[in-house]
């Protein structure tokens, strides 16, 4: 990463990979086995300002580019992918309120998030709603000047840490919306969901609302556009963390099977030696490159506020998370038995980097979207190219 | 050379990508040319295109609903931020 950062970008990103040689990386495992990040370390992350990223400085953000997001999110997903699962959902949660907020909201709420004062997370999924949010079954009925608020969201990542959930429901069952509830609103109950596959340590949760009281006032957008607007508009940033966070792990599984296979012997040579080895090692530092040039042509195009970052962004996302985990697969047959084993970082790996593919829009669903738009757009380069031939002919 | 319309710009961007046949008036949301992702994108690209910064504010599907509509949406947009 650092060799294709402008120098303006690698003194941040060295403060960045220095933060998570010493107080991320040597703890990861720790958390994943505990199930739970400490809450000094989520402190700590505060005071060092890195839950204001991307927020103007206004509202006491870093007024960071995505540029710089996405280095800071390869840093931490080097170190821990249940750390990064914090900042993607507390981002989305910021830069939702900061897109569609009004100027009272963006007042009120940032700062208190930005300087970390405050943890955010967004409450979309259901047990019956995942891919197919209109499936969703939480409602809001308004009632004067607030909503009551019932349902149950399932999966969230940081809900049992987070103090506001962005929680998205229908209005009288029908109009898409999204409220910000308080963690501690009566009738709010939070049960943490242990023992998951990967982001062990994301504190995941089940939210069961029972007649919560949300004021009007608490709601972002306007009813309707939930679905539409408000959650494409936040998934993209979350596809942004989940393209670099995979791009950390990337590099982690090169770095330690690098290692590895450098200095262990077998049958008289090293393992690197050995061509299937090499060929794995190869694959690995390959897809990397090609993943960071992907994530990098991502950000640049979200900084340069073009229209093609969507697709470019669904692109690294797709690319990187799958490259993810096809090498931590291959990480785990390098290490041999070490990477069987919980207390060894590449087991983590693994189990992380398949938890990758599913959130924020799962590969089936980017396959469904990016395969028609390539096809169509073969399709149309295929009739300009025949009408061109035509005019030729005529001619 | 000719400028192009707003009207013009608008359409030739939808038309890179939908695959359909369709004119001014065309209800492009009801008509299911437009899914969510596209919605966003196109936001961005009427953002970057006439300098305007669509808020909460803008969120009525009567500004987007078809290539006439955003038309009229980015001309009020403009006039009530000039004022």
């Amino acid at each position: 990463m650092r060799g294709h950062l402008a120098r303006s970008h690698q003194e941040p990103y060295r403060e960045f990979v220095d933060f998570v040689n010493t107080y991320v990386e040597p703890y990861a495992n720790r958390w994943d086995i505990e199930q739970g990040i400490p809450q000094d370390v989520i402190r700590r992350c505060a005071e060092k300002g890195f839950l204001g990223a991307t927020i103007p400085r206004e509202y006491r953000g870093q007024g960071w580019d995505y540029l710089t997001y996405g280095a800071f999110t390869e840093a931490i997903g080097r170190g821990s992918i249940s750390l990064s699962g914090l900042f993607n959902v507390h981002t989305m949660v910021m830069e939702s309120i900061l897109k569609w907020g009004s100027e009272e909201q963006k007042a009120y709420w940032l700062p208190m998030l930005a300087s970390g004062e405050k943890v955010g997370a967004l409450a979309m999924t259901e047990p019956g709603a995942g891919s197919d949010l209109m499936m969703m079954q939480t409602t809001y009925q308004q009632q004067g000047d607030r909503f009551i608020l019932n349902g149950q969201k399932k999966w969230i990542t940081f809900g049992a840490a987070a103090d506001v959930l962005l929680v998205f429901g229908k209005l009288a069952g029908e109009e898409p919306i999204a409220c910000l509830v308080p963690k501690d609103s009566p009738g709010l109950t939070i049960t943490p969901i242990p023992d998951m596959l990967g982001f062990k340590a994301s504190y995941l949760a089940t939210l069961e609302f029972n007649n919560v009281e949300v004021p009007a006032a608490n709601m972002i957008g306007r009813p309707g556009f939930a679905i539409s607007y408000l959650a494409p508009y936040a998934l993209e940033f979350g596809r942004i963390s989940i393209a670099f966070a995979s791009l950390g792990l990337l590099r982690a599984c090169i770095e330690l099977c690098g290692a590895h296979v450098m200095d262990r012997k077998t049958f008289g040579t090293n393992l690197i030696d050995q061509g299937m080895i090499s060929h794995m090692i190869t694959d690995m530092g390959v897809d990397l490159e090609a993943a960071t040039l992907l994530c990098l042509e991502a950000v640049k195009a979200k900084d340069g506020h073009s229209p093609d970052a969507t697709e470019k962004i669904m692109v690294a996302k797709y690319f990187s998370s799958r490259a993810g985990a096809r090498h931590s697969t291959n990480a785990v047959q390098m290490m041999g038995a070490l990477g069987c084993n919980e207390h060894h970082s590449v087991s983590r790996y693994y189990r992380d980097a398949k938890t990758m593919e599913i959130v924020e829009g799962s590969n089936q669903i980017h396959q469904l979207l990016l395969g028609k738009g390539f096809a169509k757009r073969a399709k149309r380069a295929m009739r300009t190219s025949e009408k061109a031939k035509g005019v030729q002919q005529r001619v | 050379m000719v400028e192009a319309t707003l009207e013009q710009i608008v359409y030739t961007y939808i038309a890179e990508h939908v695959d359909d046949e369709f004119d001014y008036d065309t209800e492009i949301f009801e008509e299911g040319f437009v899914n969510s992702l596209f919605a966003i994108q196109l936001m961005t690209f009427l953002e970057k295109e006439f300098a305007i910064k669509i808020t909460m504010d803008d969120l009525d599907m009567e500004n987007y609903k078809s290539v006439n509509a955003i038309g009229e949406f980015v001309r009020r947009w403009r006039e009530r931020n000039v004022r």
